[in-house]
């Protein structure tokens, strides 16, 4: 390769997004790690290869700022992750409209803002790749959980729409769909819900809740 | 995770557009229908009969 590739991960203080940037810097990848948590990502600035950038991504104007700083640093991008993600649970009757507001505007609003910030700095590299983390909660739904589910089934849809929309010109779009991986987000659950965390943990012939980095082989 | 969000913006998967990828060691792909193995058991009908 005569140039290291660029990508931007959101969602990059812990967890998935951190367990990217890690595993693309190692690859050769100049990575550009979004967050809100200023304390949690401090931990980029002693790895190199990564920078990083303190960003709201439910915020139009933060995503500008984001495609920015990924134009200054590398005048372009090969790839986005939009990893960044809350959980939000509650029954129907009791889940707080503003609480469901914030879970689509971080979910699945910010995705989208971030896809259209970015991809002028794709195009001018004449094609790339995106990836969006869903959830299974993408593609099944569970009791209490349908502010989260109902986000994640729309990044899918997003997903699937824009692949048409972008295919054409060389920018690819996908999803993951991780089940239970233990996060920060997951050991919330894990706390206030143990019996919960345990059902689903068994779920998986493979291993009871992975980490971001690995699950059993 | 990590590993896949790589294969999805590598080169390794350029024909890959559109897709829903799941991750989860096969927590879903059951259907629910037969009884849940229990850690290293298979489930108690196979097929079309009980054994």
């Amino acid at each position: 390769m005569s140039e290291a590739r660029s990508v931007v991960v959101t969602g990059a203080a812990s967890g998935m997004g951190r367990a990217a940037c890690e595993r693309l810097a190692k690859a050769g990848w100049r990575v550009l790690a979004v967050d809100l948590d200023v304390a949690q990502l401090a931990w980029t600035e002693a790895v190199p290869g990564i920078a990083g950038l303190v960003a709201d991504v439910s915020s139009e104007a933060d995503n500008a700022r984001i495609a920015e700083e990924a134009d200054g640093l590398f005048g372009g991008l090969d790839a986005a992750i939009f990893n960044a993600g809350i959980v939000g649970g509650g029954g129907i009757d009791t889940m707080a409209t503003e609480a469901f507001r914030r879970v689509l505007d971080v979910n699945l609003v910010g995705p989208v803002l971030g896809i259209r910030a970015v991809l002028p700095l794709i195009r001018r590299r004449k094609g790339g790749a995106i990836v969006v983390t869903a959830s299974t909660m993408g593609l099944g739904g569970d009791s209490q959980n349908w502010a989260y589910g109902a986000a994640k089934h729309g990044l899918i849809g997003l997903v699937k729409s824009l692949s048409r929309e972008l295919g054409w010109e060389g920018i690819r779009i996908n999803a993951l769909c991780p089940g239970l991986t233990k996060t920060g987000m997951t050991g919330m659950i894990e706390s206030a819900a143990p019996a919960q965390y345990e059902s689903l943990s068994g779920r998986s012939p493979c291993s009871a809740g992975p980490s971001p980095t690995k699950w059993r082989r | 995770m990590a590993a896949v969000m790589e294969f999805l913006i590598s080169p390794a998967s350029s024909y890959v557009n559109g897709h829903a990828l799941t991750a989860d060691g096969g927590a879903i792909a059951g259907t629910g229908l037969l009884l849940p193995a229990a850690a290293g058991q298979t489930a108690s009908f196979h097929g079309t009969s009980k054994e």
